[in-house]
C-alpha cells in the first residue's frame, strides 16, 4: 500500500475531503518524514509542528461540521522561507534577515490558506534567492532527495526537495532566471514559471521587479496546476498583476494535445546538453509524436545575448535592493551571492535601461521565429543530470560565469521573454538522477502548456517515481 | 591629468584595449561613485562577470530604436496573448 506520504497533493486533498484519511494522519505522517529526513537532505530553515497539527485538527473539525471545503483543505505544503506570513520569521536564506518577522502576509500564502492548506514551515533557499544550486553557507546546504551528494538546484532547493523526497505534497518557489524550474528539473518534479504577471508578488521577498516570478512545484501535472490556479489572478496590492482571465488548468491536463504543435530546435539555441538529456527529450517527442501532436523545428535566437540582457537586469535591480547592505554589512553575504549582486552596482542606468527596452523587440522575434509555427517549444531545463554539490561549490571563483551558464543556460532566458515555462521530468539517466524537458509557450498560454504535461504523464511513469532516501527509506 | 588616475587617464589607457571594466576601472568606480574600496581579488571577480555580459549587450543595443520604451514590453506581451 502506498504511504500516505507518498499520494500526490490532488489524491491526498481527495481522501481528505471524502474522509477516507484525516488531515492530522496525513500532518503527522508529513511531520514524522521530515524529522527523519532533515539531518540528511536539510530542507526545512524552520518547521512549524505544532501549529501545523493545530491546524489540522481544526481543519478535521471543519469538515466534520459540514462546512464548505476549499481545494487544499487540510493538505500540508510549505514554501521557500521568503514568502511573507504576518508574524512568522522570514529569513528569505540569509543571515541579515535571520530574525525578520513581517507583518504583513504574501498574496500567494493568502490564497493557498483560502483553499484550506496547511503551511508547516519555511524551506531552505540560496540566499537571497540567488544561485542556482542549493548552497547555503547561513543555513546549511540542501541537498537532492536521489542523492544527498548532488545538487537539488536553486534557488529553491529546500521546495525541490522537499516535494521531491515526499516530505510534503507541494511548494512554492521563486523564478528569477530558473528557480522554480531547475529544482523541479533535478529533484524529478513539474514546476512552473508562469507568464510575467500571472501571479502576484505582493509580499514575496524581491530579487528582480522585472524578472520575479512566484510558482508552484509538484509532483504530477494536475498537482501543480490546481497549485497554479489558486495563485493565478490579479491582485489589487500587486499592480504589475494581470486582469488577463485565469484558466482552469487543471481541466487542461486531461485534454488531448492531437493536432497541437511541438517546435523543437535541434540545435537547442546553441547550447549543447549531455547526451542522455538529448535522448531524454527525443523519447518525448517520440511520445508528443505517438498523442498525435505534430513536432516542427524552429529556430531558437541566440541565448548568449538574452542571458546577457537578463543578467544585466536582474543584476541591476538586485543591487539597488541590496545596496544599503552591501556598504553596511558586506561580510554578512556569502562570497558568491555579494558577487553576484555587487556586479550590478558597476551597470550605467543606460545599460539597465536598454536591457528593458530590449525585451518587447526580443518577444516579438521570438513570437516570429518560434510561437508563429508552434504552440509551445520544448528544450531542456538543465543540460545535464543533477552535478554533485562539491562539484558546483565554486564560490566566487572565475568559473563562476561558466558554472552558472551550465546551470541556468536554458532557463534564464524565459524569464526575459516574460513567457511561461513549465519542466516535466523526462525519465532517469544512468546514475539515476532525474531529467527534465521544459516546454515554453506564448504568453498567459499556461493552459497548453499543462495539456501537453497533462498528455505526456498519461502515458508515461517519469512522475510516479519516488527516490530512496539513504537512511530513511 | 593623463598620466593619473581617473576617467581620463583610464581612457587613454584604452586606446589600445577594448576591456572597459577592468578591474582598475571598477575599483575607481566603486571608490568614487560607491564610496567604498574593492581589494584586487574582488575587483578582479567583478571585472570577469560584468565584462562579457557588457560586450554581448552592446552587440545587442546595436541599432535600438529610437521610439520603443520599456512599457513596450507589456503591450507585446498584452498583443501576443490576444493573437494579435
Amino acid at each position: 500500500m502506498t504511504a500516505l506520504t507518498h499520494r500526490g497533493l490532488v489524491e491526498v486533498a481527495g481522501m481528505i475531503a471524502a474522509g477516507e484519511v484525516t488531515s492530522e494522519e496525513v500532518t503527522q505522517a508529513c511531520l514524522a518524514r521530515i524529522a527523519r529526513t532533515q539531518p540528511v537532505l536539510n530542507c526545512f530553515i524552520s518547521l512549524e509542528a505544532g501549529a501545523a497539527l493545530e491546524a489540522a485538527r481544526a481543519a478535521d473539525a471543519a469538515r466534520s461540521r459540514g462546512e464548505p471545503l476549499g481545494p487544499l483543505h487540510g493538505v500540508p505544503l510549505a514554501h521557500k522561507d521568503m514568502f511573507y506570513r504576518a508574524g512568522h520569521r522570514s529569513t528569505g536564506g540569509s543571515a541579515i534577515r535571520r530574525d525578520f518577522v513581517p507583518d504583513h502576509t504574501a498574496t500567494v500564502m493568502q490564497r493557498l490558506a483560502d483553499a484550506g492548506a496547511l503551511c508547516l514551515g519555511g524551506l531552505n533557499m540560496s540566499e537571497f534567492a540567488v544561485g542556482p544550486v542549493g548552497h547555503n553557507i547561513h543555513h546549511g546546504n540542501c541537498c537532492n532527495p536521489w542523492d544527498p551528494a548532488r545538487a537539488p538546484g536553486g534557488s529553491s532547493s529546500g521546495s525541490g526537495a522537499a516535494v521531491g523526497g515526499r516530505l510534503i505534497f507541494g511548494a512554492l518557489g521563486s523564478d528569477t532566471g530558473g528557480s522554480v524550474r531547475i529544482p523541479a528539473a533535478l529533484c524529478g518534479l513539474v514546476g512552473l514559471k508562469g507568464t510575467i504577471g500571472r501571479v502576484s508578488r505582493h509580499g514575496g521577498m524581491p530579487l528582480s521587479w522585472s524578472m520575479d516570478c512566484f510558482g508552484p512545484l509538484a509532483r504530477t501535472a494536475a498537482d501543480c496546476a490546481r497549485l497554479f490556479g489558486i495563485i493565478a489572478g490579479p491582485d489589487p496590492m500587486d499592480p504589475t498583476s494581470s486582469d488577463m482571465p485565469v484558466d482552469d488548468y487543471e481541466a487542461a491536463c486531461t485534454q488531448p494535445v492531437t493536432g497541437l504543435r511541438i517546435g523543437v530546435d535541434p540545435t537547442w539555441g546553441g547550447i549543447d546538453p549531455d547526451p542522455q538529456v538529448e535522448q531524454a527529450l527525443a523519447a518525448a517527442l517520440d511520445v508528443f509524436r505517438d498523442l498525435g501532436a505534430h513536432v516542427v523545428e524552429v529556430e531558437m535566437p541566440d541565448q548568449d545575448e538574452l542571458n546577457a540582457l537578463s543578467n544585466l537586469v536582474v543584476r541591476s535591480e538586485a543591487a539597488t535592493l541590496h545596496k544599503s547592505w552591501l556598504g553596511s554589512q558586506r561580510d554578512a553575504y556569502s562570497p558568491q551571492v555579494r558577487r553576484r549582486i555587487e556586479v550590478g552596482l558597476a551597470v550605467p542606468a543606460t545599460r539597465y535601461i536598454e536591457g528593458l527596452i530590449l525585451r518587447s523587440s526580443h518577444l516579438e522575434q521570438l513570437s516570429h521565429a518560434v510561437f508563429a509555427h508552434c504552440d509551445a517549444l520544448i528544450l531542456p531545463t538543465v543540460g545535464e543530470p543533477a552535478p554533485t554539490l562539491e562539484e558546483l561549490d565554486v564560490g566566487d571563483a572565475p568559473n563562476l560565469p561558466a558554472m552558472l551558464t551550465r546551470m541556468t543556460g536554458y532557463t534564464r532566458a524565459m524569464n526575459y521573454y516574460g513567457v511561461p515555462a513549465l519542466s516535466v521530468p523526462a525519465g532517469y539517466a544512468a546514475n539515476g538522477m532525474p531529467m527534465a524537458f521544459q516546454l515554453a509557450g506564448r504568453p498567459f498560454s499556461e493552459a497548453c502548456l499543462f495539456r501537453f504535461a497533462g498528455a505526456y504523464q498519461g502515458v508515461t511513469d517519469h512522475h510516479r517515481r519516488a527516490p530512496e532516501i539513504p537512511g530513511v527509506d | 591629468m593623463l598620466r593619473g588616475s581617473g576617467i581620463a587617464g583610464r581612457a587613454y589607457a584604452m586606446s589600445g584595449n577594448d576591456t572597459v571594466y577592468d578591474a582598475q576601472f571598477l575599483q575607481l568606480l566603486f571608490r568614487r561613485l560607491h564610496r567604498r574600496g574593492l581589494d584586487d581579488g574582488d575587483a578582479a571577480g567583478l571585472s570577469g562577470m560584468v565584462e562579457p555580459v557588457e560586450t554581448l549587450a552592446n552587440r545587442a543595443a546595436a541599432g535600438l530604436a529610437f521610439d520603443v520604451e520599456p512599457a513596450d514590453f507589456l503591450r507585446v506581451l498584452d498583443e501576443q496573448a490576444r493573437g494579435t
